[in-house]
């Protein structure tokens, strides 16, 4: 019956074909319900111009669903179309290169790798610049309660050592241009006051660096700072030597 | 040439016999063709066919091999007798043992980047009010769209339906001018 209406009734065929388009709306914006949806799979999409329509139908979709409510005067650009896919992967992929290129040019960038840090290392803030009035007591000036920092915080680097590390699993430094002093803190066995000869040798043997320490009760480390000048690239030791007893503990470092 | 492959090979003088057949002035007898086409597939597809282009134009042979034969008795609406050769070329599809279930071809990526171009081509044809129907009808998604829609039926003072069947229309003579600009560039390729 409805096949041979579709074939007299030329606003029968004009209907049809207005709602093969609507069909394929829905299918594209996934109005469908399961059981259409099957039927739809099964038998609609055998013709090369039905899916030409589900292909403009999803066009269609794409260009304006991401304009709701946006009335536009013009043409706005859209950007699912394929070309802005590949214009983002462009870019995305240029700003990788330079990265790369940027950490092969500078590798100082690329700072002491956290691994090798003790993980109770002490935490330096972020030296921060402050915006004074040259004479902080004038009224109105603007003050913050920020404790002066001692002058050579700001280009510091602490460096936790443990006399446990082999030299084979020793924690390298990367030498900064920023840094003016590293600041070397050993982990000690025990927590009593003593007095230790802390020495920085080469892996040769030559001695680089010596200082005379002095721990409170309670603490767990002694430390010492190294002016970064002293430093080249290559294998350190530090040797801790306890006044009292003689004892003697190795710390291994490395400098690249 | 075998008789079968005869059988299969349209004639250009039965082809165009079958256009006078349908009208006498060309342009109306590639319309009515068109349509005609267009009604055999529709039927084809709902009856689950997977090839229903194929056997459309194999109707359309076949009538077209038998206009010299029934053009001087026939007598009634032409476009019937596709639909009763129709009949026949599709039970005799079905009888033919299944090779397999055809599934649609896969998406062509090359396809779709030129359908997107020739959307923004045949969109620029489109009168400015005709633009803007299309270009509000399909934005916003789901529950969205249906209050967008709403909202434009009511700013153009007309029901919804008539929204509807308003932009469906520009719509079909969008799908024309993309299936004729998909055409050209294949033939450009």
């Amino acid at each position: 019956m409805f096949e041979r209406a579709l074939f007299c009734d030329s606003s029968l065929e004009l209907r049809t074909r207005l709602e093969e388009i609507a069909l394929a709306d829905d299918y594209a914006t996934r109005r469908l319900r399961d059981k259409d949806l099957n039927a739809f799979r099964q038998t609609f999409r055998f013709t090369a111009a039905r899916r030409n329509q589900i292909e403009v139908s999803m066009a269609l979709n794409e260009c304006f669903a991401p304009l709701a409510g946006a009335h536009r005067a013009g043409k706005s650009p859209t950007f699912k179309h394929p070309v802005w896919s590949w214009a983002v992967a462009t870019m995305i992929l240029i700003v990788l290169f330079a990265t790369v290129w940027l950490v092969m040019k500078e590798p100082q960038i690329v700072r002491v790798p956290r691994r090798f840090l003790h993980s109770n290392a002490p935490v330096i803030p972020t030296p921060e610049v402050a915006h004074h009035a040259e004479h902080a007591t004038e009224p109105g000036a603007h003050r913050d309660e920020v404790p002066p920092a001692p002058s050579h915080e700001a280009a510091l680097d602490v460096i936790v050592l443990d006399s446990t590390v082999s030299a084979e699993n020793a924690p390298t430094v990367t030498l900064a241009t920023l840094r003016d002093k590293y600041h070397l803190q050993l982990m000690l066995d025990g927590t009593s006051s003593a007095t230790f000869l802390a020495e920085l040798l080469t892996s040769r043997g030559d001695l680089i660096y010596s200082q005379e320490l002095t721990t409170a009760a309670g603490e767990n480390r002694v430390s010492f700072d190294i002016l970064r000048e002293r430093l080249v690239g290559g294998d350190y030791q530090v040797r801790l030597t306890r006044r009292a007893d003689g004892n003697v503990k190795t710390y291994y470092l490395r400098v690249r | 040439m075998s008789p079968a492959r005869q059988l299969k090979t349209l004639q250009k003088t039965d082809f165009d016999r079958l256009l006078l057949w349908l009208d006498p002035n060309p342009e109306h007898a590639g319309e009515l063709y068109e349509k005609i086409r267009w009604r055999l597939i529709a039927i084809l597809a709902s009856r689950g066919c997977c090839v229903p282009e194929e056997l459309a134009d194999e109707t359309i042979d076949r009538v077209a091999r038998r206009v010299a034969d029934i053009e001087a008795t026939y007598a009634g609406d032409k476009s019937l007798y596709f639909l009763g050769v129709m009949n026949n070329v599709h039970h005799e599809y079905l009888k033919r043992p299944r090779l397999s279930e055809l599934a649609p071809p896969p998406e062509d990526s090359v396809v779709k980047e030129q359908t997107y171009l020739c959307l923004d081509k045949c969109i620029e044809k489109l009168t400015p009010h005709a633009r803007e129907v299309i270009e509000q009808y399909y934005a916003a998604e789901r529950r969205a769209k249906i209050n967008l829609r709403k909202r434009i039926a009511t700013a153009l003072g007309i029901s919804n339906s008539t929204l509807r069947l308003r932009a469906l229309r520009i719509r079909a003579k969008l799908q024309v001018c993309i299936e004729r600009c998909l055409e050209g560039s294949q033939t450009a390729r």
